[in-house]
C-alpha cells in the first residue's frame, strides 16, 4: 500500500519514456527495475513472448485483474506498431481512479484490520500482567487449602 | 523530502518556462532554498553538471532516481520541460497514494506507541510489585504476546497486495 499499484507505476513509467521520445521498451524495462512486485514475473513472461511475436492470450487469461490484462493489450498493440499515447491516457485515468477506490477500501477497513491483533495479542498480554499473579496466588492458595 | 522536492521542480518548471535553461533554472532554484533541501539541491546540482563522472552521491534510491533523470534531461536538448512535467507527474501520483494511506498507518502506529508505554509502565510495576523470578512464565509469555501484537501492527499495510 505504500507503493503505487503495480499497473498504475507501468503506465506513468510508460508514458514517461513515451513523452521522453522513447519505446515502450524503456517504460517496462524501468518499471521491471523498480521494487519487485507480483506483476513483475507475468509482465517478464509476457515481454518475452512479445519479443518472440508469440501469441500471449493464454498468459492474460491468469491474470486476474481486468486493470492489467487492459494495459497489457494496449501494450500489446505498441508492439505491432500502433500508436498508443492517447489511449493510454484514459486507461491510466481509470487505473488511477481504481487504485483510489482500492486505498479507499482499504482505509476504511483498516481500523478493523488493527483490531485484530489488538484483541488476540495485546489485549491477553495485558490481562496477563494484570490478573495473572493475582490467579496465580489464589491458586496456589486454594491448593494449600 | 518529496514533498519539499515537488516545490522545487514546480520552480523549476516555472523559470523554464519562463526562457531559462535547465540548468540555470536548477541553479537559480537551488539558490532559493534553505537547509536541507539546500544541501540536498547541492548535491543534485554537482551530480548533474559532473555527470560525466562516475560517482554515487547518495545511497538513498529516491536520490538515485532523481539524479538519473535530472541528468538524462539535462543532456536532452528536447522535450526537457515534457520530461519534467512527466516526472512531476509520477512522484506527485506517488505522494497523492502515500499521504492517503500514510496517514491512517500512522494513526494506528501512534496508537500502537502509546498501548506500549501503558505496556512497559505496567510491566514495571508488576515486576516491582510482584517480583520477575515468582512469576517470569507468565511475564515472558505477556510480554511475547504484546511483542506479537505490536510487529502485527506495523507490518499492516506494507505487506498489501494490490488488487488492481
Amino acid at each position: 500500500m505504500e507503493d503505487l499499484a503495480p499497473p498504475l507505476l507501468l503506465s506513468l513509467e510508460i508514458r514517461r519514456a513515451l513523452d521522453n521520445g522513447e519505446h515502450v521498451r524503456t517504460g517496462i524495462k524501468k518499471f521491471l527495475e523498480s521494487k519487485k512486485s507480483d506483476f513483475h514475473s507475468i509482465l517478464l513472461r509476457w515481454l518475452m513472448l512479445v519479443e518472440r511475436g508469440e501469441k500471449v492470450s493464454h498468459l492474460l487469461t491468469e491474470i486476474k485483474s481486468p486493470h492489467r490484462r487492459a494495459l497489457l493489450d494496449l501494450l500489446e498493440k505498441s508492439f505491432k506498431g500502433q500508436s498508443i499515447s492517447s489511449p493510454l491516457r484514459d486507461l491510466e485515468e481509470e487505473i488511477g481512479s481504481a487504485a483510489q477506490a482500492e486505498v479507499d477500501a482499504y482505509i476504511s477497513r483498516l481500523p478493523f484490520i488493527a483490531l485484530v491483533p489488538l484483541l488476540l495479542f495485546q489485549f491477553p498480554a495485558f490481562m496477563l500482567l494484570l490478573i495473572g499473579p493475582i490467579l496465580l496466588e489464589a491458586v496456589s492458595q486454594m491448593g494449600g487449602m | 523530502m518529496r514533498q519539499g522536492f515537488l516545490i522545487v521542480i514546480d520552480e523549476i518548471l516555472l523559470q523554464m518556462s519562463s526562457g531559462k535553461s535547465f540548468r540555470e533554472s536548477m541553479v537559480q532554484t537551488r539558490d532559493r532554498q534553505q537547509n536541507t533541501l539546500r544541501i540536498f539541491l547541492d548535491d543534485l546540482v554537482l551530480s548533474v553538471v559532473f555527470s560525466q563522472q562516475p560517482k554515487t552521491w547518495s545511497n538513498d534510491l529516491f536520490f538515485q532516481e532523481i539524479v538519473a533523470e535530472f541528468q538524462l534531461i539535462d543532456r536532452s536538448n528536447a522535450k526537457s520541460l515534457d520530461r519534467l512535467r512527466s516526472f512531476r507527474k509520477k512522484i506527485r501520483t506517488q505522494l497523492d497514494f502515500r499521504r492517503k494511506s500514510g496517514q491512517i498507518l500512522s494513526q494506528i502506529r501512534m496508537q500502537s506507541i502509546v498501548m506500549s508505554i501503558f505496556y512497559g509502565v505496567l510491566l514495571f510495576y508488576v515486576v516491582c510489585s510482584q517480583g520477575f523470578q515468582n512469576n517470569s512464565r507468565l511475564i515472558l509469555t505477556s510480554v511475547f504476546c504484546f511483542a506479537s501484537g505490536s510487529f502485527w501492527i506495523f507490518r499492516i499495510g506494507k505487506a498489501y497486495k494490490w488488487k488492481i
